[in-house]
């Protein structure tokens, strides 16, 4: 106990919570988005480019998503389990968090996939689960050249797949609720690093009851247009640390001020158990 | 079809009267009431709102009212959420001396969800009916409050921003808002305007088409003979 409160003590928060009363979970209540088509690049090469089922997904309202039996039986190999024994508890994977989004994508596309060149994380999900469902993928090293990753989709009859993808990775999240472990106790706060994929928040807020939610993070989030689906389209979002928020839930929930931050370096995900 | 038309007030009042002149069988008017945060409308809507073009002003607002009733056109606010949270029930008691129908609020149920009922019942108490506003991403949840609060029809987006394109196929959207319609008139909007979009709608149950982007466009460029030939074509769709 004396450690957990030295240790909240010592952090600097800024809270920016408006009544600072409303807990910082969300899955559906708050699902609409504002989606731009980009200037330059036609609804027709969009449909071209990318499986229809992951546009569905994308543009689509869908309370939930009936998970195929071969792609839930890949899903229940894992568990995403938080493990310690102290207040602060840390969210373990055995797979980047961000295979989930590459593998229900892969699963949706064609046999051909392009991609563009992301972090590790995407790049080590997305061929793993090409290789799981035995596709071929192509990568474009330039992460900004949306003209050419749609001229060589379009050329070759590939699929792109992409990390950002706000509304289809909410779904695909939350289809995969049933593998995360409730720790024991009650949960009072989950923090998060701006870098994972914010689409699991609300979902894991929801699945292990919190009461609130906190990006840790230096600076402050700012509204801005997020490029999404390989730059093809963008969404209102925050930019935060140089990292996107683009989960319409988490998006809706900084709006309101339902989201703190933290100043303070955490990687990954951890959680606080009510100390009470 | 019954053709939907929106014009912003305060955006060249000058115009708005020549397409109103123009506006034989427009069943209804859309006003949009100027803010400084149009989240939900696309960039040319958006233009309208900006305070250095914008003249918004109650006298031009009477006589844009008065030729509207003189077409025989049902009028309808557009308007934001803080629209109506600025300005009160004032702004309610004008509509309703205005005669207006009802109104949209697009905002309400995406960013203001607890102040839903309380301005339902505020527009209730002037005589105000509430239009139900989906795209192809509202929740089915809210998508039932809404359409459950609302009156004989439904303004259903067919993006989730005006002025915008994304590939939606209007089957999907159609079976969408379908199961929650209840028999309600539905009014497609958003990115409409072209003839072969129009009678793909009229198979889906479409009651009505509501335009906005196109209308602007017309308004900048003063084209009052474009915009008859768009009326034209959604009464023949």
């Amino acid at each position: 106990m004396l450690i957990y409160c030295a240790y909240i003590t010592l952090l600097m928060i800024k809270n920016i919570n408006i009544d600072g009363s409303s807990p910082g979970r969300s899955t559906s209540k708050n699902f609409v988005m504002v989606h731009y088509s980009s200037d330059h690049i036609s609804t027709f090469d969009i449909q071209r480019v990318f499986s229809p089922s992951i546009i569905r997904h994308e543009l689509i309202y869908l309370d939930r998503l009936e998970v195929p039996q071969d792609l839930s039986a890949i899903v229940s190999r894992y568990r995403l389990r938080f493990r310690g024994d102290g207040n602060v508890i840390r969210l373990f994977s055995d797979v980047p968090l961000v295979f989930f989004i590459a593998l229900f994508q892969v699963y949706y596309s064609s046999h051909n996939i392009i991609t563009l060149q992301h972090n590790e994380d995407w790049m080590r999900s997305v061929i793993l689960a090409s290789e799981m469902l035995g596709r071929d993928i192509e990568i474009i090293d330039d992460r900004s050249n949306t003209d050419q990753i749609l001229k060589r989709a379009i050329e070759t009859g590939s699929n792109i797949v992409d990390p950002i993808m706000p509304n289809a990775n909410a779904l695909y999240f939350r289809s995969i609720g049933s593998i995360i472990e409730k720790p024991e106790g009650s949960i009072r706060n989950i923090i998060f690093d701006p870098d994972v994929p914010d689409s699991i928040i609300p979902v894991l807020s929801t699945t292990i009851e919190s009461e609130g939610c906190t990006i840790a993070a230096e600076g402050i989030p700012h509204p801005a247009k997020i490029p999404m689906a390989a730059g093809t389209m963008y969404v209102d979002g925050f930019m935060i640390d140089g990292s996107y928020i683009a989960d319409p839930a988490v998006v809706s929930a900084i709006k309101d001020g339902r989201v703190s931050i933290r100043h303070d370096a955490i990687s990954g995900i951890i959680a606080e158990r009510d100390a009470r | 079809m019954k053709p939907f038309v929106y014009f912003t007030l305060g955006y060249r009042y000058h115009m708005i009267k020549q397409f109103i002149l123009r506006s034989e069988d427009v069943y209804a008017f859309e006003f949009g009431f100027p803010t400084e945060n149009p989240v939900y409308d696309g960039m040319k809507l958006r233009r309208t709102h900006d305070p250095s073009v914008n003249m918004y002003n109650e006298n031009e607002n009477t006589e844009v009212f008065r030729m509207a009733d003189e077409v025989g056109s049902r009028k309808y606010s557009l308007m934001y959420y803080e629209v109506l949270k600025s300005k009160g029930t004032r702004i309610l008691d004008y509509l309703n001396r205005n005669g207006f129908d009802g109104s949209i609020i697009p905002d309400l149920m995406i960013d203001h969800k607890d102040a839903f009922y309380e301005t339902v019942e505020l527009l209730r108490q002037y005589s105000l009916e509430y239009v139900p506003f989906v795209t192809p991403i509202t929740p089915t949840k809210i998508m039932q409050d809404q359409i459950s609060a609302g009156g004989d029809w439904i303004y259903q987006g067919m993006m989730p921003a005006t002025g915008v394109q994304l590939p939606y196929s209007i089957d999907t959207i159609y079976g969408h808002i379908k199961p929650f319609a209840g028999g309600r008139h539905i009014v497609y909007g958003f990115g409409i305007r072209d003839m072969e979009t129009m009678r793909m709608l009229a198979k889906y149950d479409a009651f009505g088409i509501a335009v906005g982007t196109a209308v602007v466009e017309m308004i900048d460029s003063g084209d009052t003979v474009s915009y008859r030939s768009l009326i034209d074509m959604i009464l023949e769709a």
